[in-house]
């Protein structure tokens, strides 16, 4: 249903994003997880067609097998809302202060689907119901600051949802809410997968949220997609050593607390930073912090090597063989 | 330990005013911190955990002395910050700093980041040697004290946090106020400054008062742990017990959330 | 050069054309601006008066740069005096809170509300019609302006995270609004003095043009609008070239700010 093939990114001479590949099919529910910098947030805005203008973009993306890498402004903009949606990170920020929410919901239903106004109102209210907004005929009509930050993720939701997308793509939905709220709609975007048979692609760098929402995850950094795979296997078995090194640095209460001597035990890291776009190594681009590198890492890009079904990572170690 | 607590409070409580409904009711009262009680050590981590509107900020605030209590007492090395005059107010802050969140707001981005970690020196009137206090400072934290001469842009967000924390330590403060410090860094980043934090504190004798939402950070880094929400304390306790048997269903939520399961 | 805003671009240009013949008219012009010669007054463009010769035979271009000079003069002076006290005021409101800045606020609302003009004429009436007199009204309509704009631009400081790191190291109030909030308001401050810089230029026009600017023998633009409507039939030259150089100088101090606000505003700025 969507497919990238080695698609890549350039800003400049910058690869931002460097061949990816992916495919999603509906129902799925995958999970991107990568920090500041890796690229999940450019990979999700390709999907929308919306990369900043000044990104250039090599390979292939094929939406409902339509090449999309080369699409108009135009041609995307029938894909948006029907095909793909997307729910933003602030949700005050994504919706109008100066309109009603239900007026927002209803806009791309009258203008994608060409509903009439009373229509397009009977899907909002349904909408509504659907992502759990309680007395959904009142809230139609109230304003964004009129509402709590879960109610307007689900009205974020609904908007999304307004003209039955088959991709829906959550960028950091979670961030701004609180704990309750923030579990509360991670279930309801599950549920609305499962239910619409839609594409779930999930972003986020919190790794809590997204082992509960997702089957499948892909692990990011720098640009490079590092691991693939169930979601479960890949944070309970990691393969790549910047996913390890990733789950190693989370505070782990379990493990914390004071040693033998009274000293407090202190969180494995990653040594040193991710290096700007232009000081990458050519090579594997986790290469300088890695902690098993081999000499060639930095040189040589290694393949994203399939281990067993549905696993894969781009390691040296894994193709040649050697396992951790 | 030594036995007199480094940083106690009692009772502390702060309402604010909201703006009148109506002309005829008294303007409604919101209660953003009641009867929060704790008392910390030399050397010693408290964890204050709460989301948006627990009061955690509040009482960050009211610890620092920006703000006065409407009842209850901040008492630092005994003395209740309070009740002191704004001279010696001044001249005691150097012994208590803070970190805040933002690595992007916290520095002054018209001063090169020298001046910035400098400043509670010249406050304090310490103006000899600060070039070298500067140099030692970056170098704790792990930076260099060449990067004294450069502006807070020309940093990354860990490297931001660093300095911000570079600024905290300069006067070797005896308590350090960290306020959703970790929040807005990666969790490869929020591990070394971690890590650094716990560094700074075994070398300088810190006690510190860890503010976070999550959970799981608060339990990894502090002894003792206070859950807020709405102002009030809901639960209390050394970190290991309460991460492992939360008693409150809000602990349990938010121990869900951080991903922990107990 | 490119990434610079048209408006920007096309102000300074236009800013320093007029500043730099307002310059120029301190060490040259092409002839004395006072020199009166009735025998070639009204004279047509020529080689020896570019732009002729006014109803006294003085040479328009030379009364033009004078003009120019005054202008500028009055303009800086006024927006230096009222925007110092002004930034001042708005700096202390905003440090001290509460009824001082209440007080300030209210005080800055009485300055909106008295009309510029009128207290000039008071202020004519009162110790005589003089550039000075011009100066000190326009720099008064200048405080209340700059108070606001300070007052709201520290106040968005105050609650920065490095400020309260500063008071966390116990700075005082003081220092904090000299070190911290006046270098990070400094671009909205400036945004403002060149608009009001060329506010100041129309306002010196206007105050000359009823006679209570720049007294004869100065020149002004203003005054040269005044003297040249009564000749409107004889010579229209002679109110269409001054009202040109207002036109030009308030449109490039308008344009420059304008564009130095682009500049600036951080939420104006794209991203990548």
């Amino acid at each position: 249903m969507i497919e990238l093939s080695n698609l890549s990114i350039h800003f400049g001479t910058a690869v931002a994003l460097r061949d990816a590949n992916l495919v999603i099919e509906r129902g799925d529910r995958l999970g991107v997880v990568g920090e500041s910098g890796s690229g999940k947030t450019l990979l999700a805005l390709c999907l929308m067609g919306m990369a900043p203008e000044s990104a250039r973009m090599t390979g292939q993306l094929r939406i409902d097998g339509q090449d999309m890498a080369t699409a108009s402004e135009r041609d995307w903009q029938r894909l948006r809302s029907r095909r793909v949606a997307m729910v933003f990170q602030e949700p005050m920020a994504a919706l109008n202060p100066l309109r009603r929410v239900g007026d927002t919901v209803m806009e791309p239903m009258v203008l994608h689907d060409g509903l009439t106004r009373s229509a397009a109102r009977a899907r909002a209210l349904s909408l509504f119901e659907e992502v759990g907004i309680p007395d959904p005929d009142r809230r139609l009509r109230q304003f964004p600051h009129e509402m709590s930050g879960g109610q307007r993720q689900r009205v974020l939701i609904a908007l999304a949802l307004a003209c039955n997308p088959m991709l829906l793509i959550a960028d950091e939905p979670t961030t701004a809410l609180d704990a309750n709220v923030a579990l509360r709609i991670t279930d309801l975007l599950q549920r609305l997968a499962r239910e619409r048979q839609m594409a779930l692609v999930f972003i986020s760098h919190d790794l809590a949220a997204v082992a509960r929402a997702t089957e499948d995850i892909v692990v990011m950094y720098a640009g490079d997609m590092v691991e693939q795979g169930r979601t479960a296997e890949v944070l309970g078995t990691p393969a790549h050593p910047y996913t390890k090194g990733l789950l190693g640095a989370r505070p782990d209460p379990g493990v914390a607390g004071r040693d033998a001597q009274g000293k407090r035990r202190r969180l494995p890291t990653i040594p040193g930073a991710v290096p700007p776009l232009q000081g990458l190594p050519q090579g594997c681009r986790f290469a300088g912090r890695c902690p098993v590198e081999l000499p060639h890492c930095a040189a040589q890009r290694p393949a994203f090597v399939q281990s067993d079904a549905g696993r894969a990572a781009a390691c040296h170690l894994l193709t040649e063989g050697r396992h951790d | 330990m030594t036995d007199a607590p480094l940083l106690e409070v009692r009772n502390l409580t702060r309402r604010y005013k909201l703006p009148r409904q109506s002309l005829l009711r008294a303007p409604p009262v919101l209660t953003a911190l009641e009867n929060a009680s704790f008392s910390l050590h030399a050397g010693e981590t408290l964890g204050v955990v709460g989301e948006s509107g627990s009061g955690k900020s509040t009482l960050a605030r009211l610890i620092m002395a920006f703000e006065r209590p409407d009842a209850g007492a901040v008492l630092f090395r005994g003395r209740d910050l309070h009740g002191l005059g704004g001279q010696e107010l001044r001249s005691l802050r150097r012994d208590f700093q803070m970190v805040f969140q933002d690595p992007f707001g916290s520095l002054n981005p018209r001063r090169r980041v020298g001046w910035s970690i400098a400043e509670p020196l010249r406050a304090n009137g310490e103006t000899e040697d600060i070039p070298r206090r500067i140099a030692e400072a970056l170098e704790q934290v792990g930076l260099h004290a060449a990067d004294a001469g450069k502006y807070p842009h020309e940093f990354s967000g860990g490297q931001r946090q660093r300095i911000a924390i570079a600024r905290a330590i300069v006067t070797r403060p005896a308590l350090l106020v960290a306020d959703e410090a970790v929040s807005a860094l990666d969790v490869s980043v929020q591990a070394q400054i971690l890590n650094l934090l716990m560094d700074l504190q075994d070398d300088l004798g810190l006690g510190m008062v860890f503010i976070s939402h999550d959970l799981a950070v608060v339990g990894s880094i502090c002894d003792r742990v206070l859950v807020l929400q709405h102002g009030q304390t809901l639960e209390s306790g050394a970190a290991a017990d309460v991460l492992r048997s939360p008693e409150h269903p809000y602990t349990k939520t938010l121990l869900t959330a951080a991903g922990v399961r107990p | 050069m490119k990434r610079l805003p048209a408006n920007f671009l096309l102000g300074a240009l236009l800013v320093s054309l007029v500043v730099g013949v307002a310059a120029l008219s301190l060490v040259w012009t092409p002839h004395d601006p006072q020199a009166m010669s009735i025998s070639t007054k009204f004279a047509p463009p020529s080689t020896e008066h570019w732009l002729g010769t006014d109803q006294l035979g003085r040479d328009v271009v030379a009364q033009l740069m004078a003009a120019a000079r005054n202008s500028m003069t009055v303009a800086l002076v006024a927006v230096l005096l009222g925007g110092s006290i002004g930034v001042g005021l708005g700096l202390l409101a905003s440090a001290l809170g509460g009824w001082v800045e209440d007080a300030v606020m209210r005080l800055a609302d009485l300055g909106f509300a008295f009309p510029a003009l009128l207290f000039a004429i008071m202020l004519a009436a009162v110790f005589g019609p003089s550039l000075t007199n011009a100066v000190l009204a326009i720099s008064f309509i200048n405080i209340p302006i700059f108070a606001r704009v300070t007052r709201a631009s520290a106040n968005q400081i105050w609650t920065r995270d490095y400020v309260a790191a500063a008071r966390a190291a116990g700075r005082g109030r003081f220092a904090i609004s000299r070190d911290h909030i006046l270098p990070n308001i400094a671009a909205a401050v400036i945004v403002q003095a060149t608009i009001e810089f060329a506010v100041a230029i129309l306002a010196e026009a206007a105050l000359s043009y009823l006679g209570l600017g720049a007294q004869p023998p100065a020149s002004s633009w203003g005054r040269m609008l005044s003297e040249a409507q009564t000749l409107m039939y004889l010579a229209p030259q002679l109110a269409i070239y001054p009202g040109l150089c207002i036109v030009v100088a308030v449109l490039g101090f308008g344009l420059l700010g304008d564009g130095l606000r682009d500049i600036t505003d951080p939420r104006l700025v794209r991203a990548r």
